[in-house]
């Protein structure tokens, strides 16, 4: 049987993909699990493209998708008490952290202010949809992103952060 | 800052994984779930597991619901409770290393077994039919990422102050001042019994020492079972919580609150930049409004002599 490619599908997948292993490889520091996980949001996505794709934000549907595929990796990880156990099993070892000041600064934020920088300045998704996909209020959204700029602006010091909403 | 992400995403960009790998996912999401559907072999749907406690008040999703929360404190019925909860779980059975610990546990409409040694192969079995030989290990519980052997874990202090202090030193240095971490590395203690019995009461003899943490009252986890609902305020709002039995201390399920409930009422506050990394205890009469969401719960766990052999 061929493959069968959902109409519209692939176009947001290519695009949205490299994104999202990004966001999350930001917010959790491991770049095997974050790709594990985009695959898997992604296949329940083309699992679910008829819905997903009338949805307001399939954007927003597949990063609270992957954010738990994360948790529950997570949390399998303990269960499982095995390193092998993994999701990225049987891939490539995950790839090395960049030689770059703006990554070791996102790296020394937080978790919760790191996933928030993802989704912003990486997903580019408004402080709404942020708000949605990390089940916080939009104000603590602003919070966190404030505080989170505000670190790295001083981390970076002199690079000087131009800070922009 | 836009620029530098741009830059940034630049640097560490992957190539998609090709369409056909995202298409067979699918199609093997679709088999587990059909082959759950006929077998049986999943219990719980997807659905049910993210159950609802039934909280006293609870009422349908998406109302708001008010639970009092009841405080903590010398004589609250948070610390009565907690502290019975110690006592029932100090006359459990103590765990018999040699064999093999058994555990079943479910996730997402999944249900995972383990058959794990410390010195023979063991099993991992998902309900979906996949099998992974699991290697001996040493390790029987963790405290934070930190390993513990058998010998290191029974000579954890029992004496909940000690104890405490002990699960601190344990943890990673940004986790140390929070009652919110220190409530999870605690669950995730309970989640192996492991524990000796001695340890379990002192988990929950320290959990009656966190300020953030309260007994919510009765509610039932995704498998109908009856328990209380013990819970920890979180600083940007949300609790995260788990349902004991608490005739034996068990935990039955784990979880949190929905995604789109505002629990903690009196924080937080918006304009202001709530931090993790600091110390946080949520005002003395906070209260709980809205469902929890439960989506890893236990069956049941013990020592069997041989993989395959269950309790």
């Amino acid at each position: 049987m061929g493959v069968r490619t959902a109409e519209g599908f692939e176009p947001w997948y290519t695009e949205e993909f490299p994104r999202l292993v990004t966001t999350l490889r930001i917010a959790t520091g491991d770049g095997g699990l974050a790709e594990e996980a985009a695959a898997e949001a992604f296949a329940r996505a083309y699992d679910k493209w008829s819905r997903v794709r009338k949805m307001a934000s399939p954007n927003g549907w597949v990063y609270v998708v992957a954010l738990n595929e994360v948790r529950g990796a997570l949390r399998r990880r303990r269960l499982e008490h095995s390193q092998a156990a993994r999701l990225r099993l049987g891939h490539a070892p995950p790839p090395p952290d960049p030689d770059d000041d703006l990554w070791r600064a996102v790296r020394n934020l937080p978790e919760r202010m790191r996933l928030a920088i993802g989704l912003r300045y990486v997903a580019d998704l408004p402080e709404a949809e942020i708000a949605r996909v990390m089940g916080i209020a939009r104000g603590t959204v602003a919070a966190t992103l404030h505080s989170a700029r505000r670190q790295l602006s001083h981390d970076l010091a002199p690079r000087l952060l131009k800070e922009t909403s | 800052m836009n620029d530098d992400f741009a830059q940034l995403s630049r640097l560490v960009a992957v190539t998609p994984r090709p369409m056909t790998e995202i298409t067979d996912r699918a199609r093997q999401r679709r088999r587990r779930r059909l082959e759950g559907t006929a077998t049986g072999v999943v219990a719980v749907s997807i659905a049910a597991a993210i159950g609802a406690a039934s909280l006293p008040g609870a009422t349908h999703p998406g109302s708001a619901p008010t639970t009092a929360a009841r405080g903590i404190g010398a004589g609250s019925p948070t610390t009565v409770f907690l502290n019975a909860t110690a006592v029932a779980a100090e006359k459990q059975l103590p765990p018999q290393p040699g064999g093999f610990f058994y555990q079943r546990s479910g996730e997402a409409g999944e249900q995972t077994e383990t058959w794990q040694s410390t010195t023979k192969p063991g099993l991992l079995l998902k309900s979906y039919g996949f099998q992974q030989v699991l290697k001996p290990r040493k390790v029987v519980a963790f405290i934070d990422n930190q390993p513990l052997t058998w010998e290191q874990m029974q000579a954890l202090p029992t004496d909940p102050t000690a104890l405490k202090a002990r699960l601190r030193a344990g943890m990673r240095p940004e986790w140390r001042r929070s009652d919110q971490d220190m409530f999870e590395v605690i669950r995730d203690m309970l989640d192996s019994s492991q524990t000796t019995p001695a340890l379990r009461g002192a988990l929950y003899r320290v959990l009656a020492q966190l300020p953030s943490v309260r007994v919510l009252g009765p509610g039932t986890d995704p498998l109908g079972r009856r328990g209380e609902v013990v819970v920890v305020a979180e600083p940007l709002g949300g609790v995260r919580a788990m349902i004991i039995d608490p005739r034996t201390g068990a935990m039955l399920a784990a979880g949190g609150a929905d995604l789109k409930e505002r629990p903690v009422v009196g924080t937080p506050d918006p304009t202001s930049t709530p931090s993790y990394e600091l110390s946080w205890t949520p005002p003395p009469n906070w209260t709980f409004h809205g469902k929890i969401d439960y989506n890893t719960w236990f069956y049941t766990s013990g020592y069997v002599s041989r993989v395959g052999q269950r309790p």
